[in-house]
């Protein structure tokens, strides 16, 4: 059993990723049942906003700026600057598929659905 | 004119002795008519330089019995002059009689003409423009000039006159040259008598039916016109050339007078029953020194009668002359005979009274130089009612008056009221002093004593916002003052000292409603306590009730000194000292009590400003002993226990303010500046306070300034534009304020927490609301939390935290702060203390919710020698990764250190890799969950006895976990870096602190 543990420990998994390029992003998506929307520049910055929270849009206080790169191939790599304080939170998802109209991305508690807006 | 009148008197003198020359030569020759005729005419023209006619000389003895008569028929003077009304004829006399003592004639020789009678008699005098006359017809002596030598009885012969009588005597003189138009109709006039060698015994009768007489101006215009209808004039007259006594009478019946364009008489006095004109003058006359002494004369004019006497100096003109009413008058009627003109000033008012005038005048008349003239008058049972200007009557006025009068130039004139009482309604009114410069610019020096009710100045003031007016007042006024400085009104001028006792005061001003049982007012003009004030103010009583709008107060003992400046001007200034015992008063719903009030410094009001400091523009010291404060917005009542309050223009300084508002309690000393312009939104409201508490409920504080400076209904308009629910009410950070309050707290409770020890700077600018560096103590730990608040909407706030625990028991932060144990889910499973670091910033909802989309944050937890508390989740994960024996002997599993780092976005936390060191164990654990219970978590064993490495991947929900052996990850020996994510971002929020307070606020 101990030795299952180990050998199964020892193994890596393959990156077996789809490959993204940064133009696929340019634009405004809304993540799919909600009224949360991401931007994607194409100086590698954006906003996101949930109007569920009275923030209407990227130029509303509230709404969160970013900076964003694509490593890896499908690594979408986020790091937030609040509205006052600084840019230390950091979140990276995979994305698993795009396409023109819609972009599915995935971290460790889950997977979503983005529909392109603009 | 009077040259005129002497020449009119020569030529009539000079006709006299013709007309006696020709009775003596009548009485040489045998009374032959014919013979008198011839030398009549012929004498006639040695004495008169013009024609004239003589019709029938005769003589007669029944006419002039006992003495013998030289009657002369159709007298005619003859000298035409252009221009002259009565044609060539100067006179006319239709029948003169010379009257001759027979016996002297026949036993002396001498001719002594005892009588003259002249009947139906005309005269048309007449001086034309250059002063030549129609009736200068004698011929002048060559040694002297006769025009300008005075005339004298001395110069006509010896005579024995005992009767001269001029019957139907119809006169006119026209003098062009000084406009003089005089004329009598059938005027009588009758003289018996002696003038005998310069003695004169004589009483004179004169009775005219008609005499006029007017005067015109160079222009041609009447400058004054007399008509006397039947006068009678009676002249007793004894004496001789240099000393003559005797009695002028006088009545006429009708007349009139007409002078500047006035007639003197009216048509009341015209056509009064009584005589116009009556005068009874007692006289004694001396005619060389030209003086009159006036024995006890009457002069009566219609029904009112003059007492007269005294002495008269003609050449020059000097008088000493005592005049007084016979009895009293009655004014009104008076002045109903007083020409119209006199009297405009009495339309639309009735006055009367009884008067009584005594006068005397002494002094030269001249050119520049009047008799003095002093006057008493009394006035009894008088009455006064002038609706527009008094809309009630006075009557029962009685006065004492006397005035002295200087009328020549320079002439200064005074009066003197030695007392004037009456009544109105319920007012007793009292009035006595005096006035200098009667004539010109009155300087009145005056004592009023009233006691009015105050209802009576109502109509008064006619001040439309003085709605009601009840009570007493009792005045006592003295003043100083000047007639000019009325006109316009001159308060700086005015010299006054008035006290007015007020009783049962009740009165409705505007909307002001002021009640007192008594209140003492005195007043001072120009102020002396307050230099430099025009009015000391001093207003004194026991009690007073004030109902303005929505204020409604009562105030004890009030005791207000105040020193106003000009209340006419635009700007009403006043330097004040008021003190009040005790106050209460109720604005809206709130109630304030006050406790030993003080006031003292100045104040202008300015009307037009909105600005309420504006309004008043304070300079004062404040002192209070205590108040309380009740107002509906709070469930306690604010105690004020001291107050001290210096407010200048430029700054408001707090010497000490301690309050008390429910279970807090705090002092407050400090600066506070541009108040004035905070209020209308043109400065910032800048302030350095020190905020000291005994105990503090800082959450039932904030509330107190919560949207200071902000617009109430744009609050309201954004809390319903934002759904704010009712019962939400956030702190919304004052507006345009930069306050910095220096705390130092023992205990106060916030958000729920029990905080001790409370000190730091809250600093309030430019919409933030700054917490640097506070440190506090809280459930024994010490803490110390900077943070940054911004409420730009009340459903939309916002905070930034740096929060430090240092050394707390694991369970007390979570019970203290229970989003922790959502951040660290794992952290309810440590007991132990442990020092934990939070930095993140989150927009909030007007419940203090964070908005969830908007947090992002960093924490850090960091302990040593915890212990774990055994669960299914930890067993689950121990048998996977066959720990053996790594509880102690107590089954309590402990951990030699900890230190967490994460960082949460949204819903989302990420646990950096950190290492657990347990017993013999290390483990590296790392990953995400979110908020909503779903977590991602992996945990790897790095050092075990069997030096195996094993990965745990724990997934799902995170109150029942999917646990898994996972992949391996991590290379042997690994030690995850320490991302400092914490530290970062304090160092971002210190800096945005930096930023606040350093920002420049308008």
């Amino acid at each position: 059993m101990a030795l299952g543990v180990l050998l199964f420990a020892g193994c890596n998994r393959d990156n077996e990723g789809i490959e993204v390029s940064e133009s696929q992003l340019y634009g405004l998506w809304q993540k799919q049942g909600t009224q949360e929307y991401w931007s994607y520049r194409e100086d590698g910055t954006g906003h996101t906003w949930d109007r569920a929270d009275g923030i209407m849009n990227e130029t509303d206080s509230g709404s969160v700026a970013y900076s964003w790169t694509i490593s890896n191939g499908d690594q979408l790599r986020h790091r937030f600057s609040g509205t006052n304080i600084g840019d230390m939170v950091v979140r990276t998802y995979t994305i698993t598929a795009i396409s023109d109209s819609e972009m599915e991305r995935e971290e460790e508690i889950g997977n979503y659905k983005l529909l392109r807006v603009e | 004119m009077k040259k005129g009148w002497k020449i009119a008197l020569i030529s009539l003198g000079s006709l006299l002795g013709v007309l006696l020359l020709a009775v003596c030569i009548a009485l040489y020759v045998v009374f032959n008519p014919r013979q008198l005729t011839k030398i009549v005419n012929r004498l006639a023209a040695d004495y008169v330089m013009c024609e004239t006619k003589f019709g029938e000389v005769d003589l007669t003895l029944f006419k002039t019995f006992p003495d013998a008569g030289l009657k002369v028929s159709d007298v005619y003077v003859i000298n035409p002059m252009e221009g002259a009304p009565g044609g060539e004829v100067v006179a006319y006399v239709g029948n003169l009689t010379v009257g001759v003592d027979v016996k002297k004639f026949f036993k002396e020789g001498t001719v002594v003409v005892h009588q003259v009678l002249l009947d139906e008699v005309t005269a048309n005098l007449y001086i034309d423009k250059d002063g030549n006359s129609n009736f200068d017809i004698f011929p002048k002596s060559e040694d002297e000039d006769t025009s300008s030598a005075p005339f004298s009885l001395d110069s006509l012969p010896e005579i024995d006159l005992r009767k001269v009588k001029i019957s139907n005597l119809d006169a006119s003189l026209l003098d062009l040259k000084d406009g003089l138009d005089a004329t009598l109709n059938g005027v009588g006039l009758e003289v018996e008598g002696r003038l005998q060698e310069g003695i004169v015994d004589a009483d004179i009768d004169f009775k005219g039916d008609v005499v006029s007489l007017q005067t015109t101006d160079s222009i041609g215009d009447t400058t004054m016109s007399a008509q006397a209808e039947n006068l009678k004039v009676a002249l007793n007259a004894k004496g001789n050339m240099e000393q003559v006594a005797g009695k002028l009478k006088l009545e006429l019946n009708e007349g009139l007078f007409m002078t500047g364009g006035i007639q003197m008489v009216s048509d009341n006095l015209y056509e009064s029953s009584s005589d116009l004109l009556t005068v009874e003058l007692p006289f004694d006359a001396n005619l060389k020194d030209m003086t009159v002494k006036l024995g006890d004369s009457r002069l009566k004019l219609d029904d009112y009668a003059l007492n007269i006497s005294g002495d008269v100096r003609l050449d020059p003109m000097w008088v000493d002359v005592a005049v007084e009413t016979d009895g009293e008058w009655q004014a009104a009627e008076l002045l109903e005979k007083l020409p119209k003109e006199f009297i405009t000033w009495k339309k639309g008012m009735d006055l009367d009274a009884k008067v009584a005038l005594r006068a005397t005048a002494k002094g030269s008349l001249t050119d520049s130089t009047m008799p003095l003239i002093s006057a008493q008058a009394q006035l009894a049972d008088g009455r006064f009612y002038m609706p527009t200007a008094v809309p009630y009557k006075v009557n029962r006025i009685n006065a004492d008056l006397v005035a002295n009068l200087d009328l020549g130039n320079g002439g200064v004139s005074d009066a003197v009221v030695k007392s004037l009482k009456a009544h109105t309604q319920g007012t007793d009114i009292k009035l006595s002093g005096s006035i200098d410069d009667l004539l010109g610019d009155m300087r009145i020096d005056a004592a009023l004593k009233a006691a009015l009710p105050l209802e009576d100045l109502v109509p008064i003031l006619n001040d439309s916002s003085l709605r009601e007016a009840g009570g007493d007042a009792d005045v006592d006024l003295k003043a100083r003052f000047r007639l000019s400085d009325l006109d316009p009104l001159d308060l700086n001028r005015l010299n006054a000292d008035a006290s007015i006792a007020l009783s049962k005061l009740d009165v409705v001003y505007d909307s002001i409603h002021a009640v007192a049982p008594k209140l003492d007012v005195a007043l001072r003009l120009p102020a002396t306590e307050h230099k430099g004030k025009m009015a000391d103010v001093k207003v004194v009583g026991p009690k007073l009730k004030l109902a303005m709008g929505n204020i409604d107060a009562r105030i004890d003992n009030p005791d207000l000194d105040i020193g106003l400046n000009d209340v006419t001007r635009e700007q009403v200034a006043a330097a004040f000292d008021v003190k009040i015992g005790d106050a209460e008063a109720n604005i809206d719903s709130m109630m304030v009590s006050l406790e030993g009030l003080k006031l003292k410094g100045s104040a202008r009001l300015d009307s037009t400003q909105q600005n309420i400091i504006r309004q008043y523009n304070p300079d004062v010291d404040i002192d209070l002993h205590g108040a309380v404060l009740y107002m509906p917005e709070l469930p306690d009542a604010v105690r004020l226990s001291q107050l001290a309050v210096a407010y200048r223009p430029d700054i408001c300084n707090i010497r000490s303010v301690e309050v008390k508002l429910a279970h807090s309690d705090f002092q407050l000393y400090g600066d506070v500046e541009n108040v004035e312009g905070w209020i209308d939104h043109k400065k910032v409201l800048r302030g350095d306070l020190n905020f000291t508490s005994g105990y503090a409920d800082v959450d039932q504080l904030l509330s107190l300034i919560s949207g200071m400076g902000t617009d109430p209904d744009t609050l309201e308009q954004m809390r319903q534009e934002d759904n704010v629910p009712a019962d939400a009410n956030p702190f919304i950070v004052p507006k345009d304020v930069d306050l910095t309050l220096h705390t130092h707290i023992k205990r106060s409770v916030a958000f729920g927490n029990d905080l001790n020890d409370v000190a730091g700077a809250v600093t309030m600018r430019g919409g933030k609301a700054v917490l640097d560096q506070i440190g506090f103590v809280c459930k024994a730990a010490t803490m110390q939390l900077t943070a940054v608040y911004e409420s730009p909407r009340p459903d939309n706030l916002f905070v930034a935290i740096d929060f430090h625990l240092l050394d707390i028991l694991i369970d007390e932060l979570i019970d203290m702060i229970p989003t922790i144990d959502t951040l660290v889910p794992m952290l309810s499973a440590f007991q132990g203390n442990a020092n934990f670091h939070l930095a993140a910033e989150t927009y909030l909802n007007a419940r203090y919710q964070p908005k969830m989309s908007t947090l992002l944050g960093a924490a850090a937890i960091a302990g040593n020698d915890l212990t774990v508390l055994d669960n299914n989740t930890i067993a689950s994960i121990a048998k996977i990764m066959q720990f053996k024996s790594w509880k102690d002997k107590d089954n309590k599993i402990r951990i030699d250190s900890l230190d967490v780092e994460l960082t949460c976005f949204r819903k989302v936390i990420e646990v950096y890799p950190f290492l657990l060191n347990i017993g013999k164990y290390q483990i590296c654990a790392s990953g995400m969950h979110s908020l909503d219970n779903q977590c991602g978590y992996h945990l790897e064993l790095l050092k075990n006895p069997l030096m195996a490495k094993v990965g745990v991947d724990i997934k799902g929900d995170l109150s029942s976990p999917k646990i898994s052996l996972g992949q391996v990850k991590y290379a042997d020996y690994y030690r995850p870096d320490k991302q400092g994510v914490v530290e970062k971002q304090t160092l971002e929020l210190k800096r945005l602190v930096k930023q606040a307070l350093e920002a420049k606020v308008r």
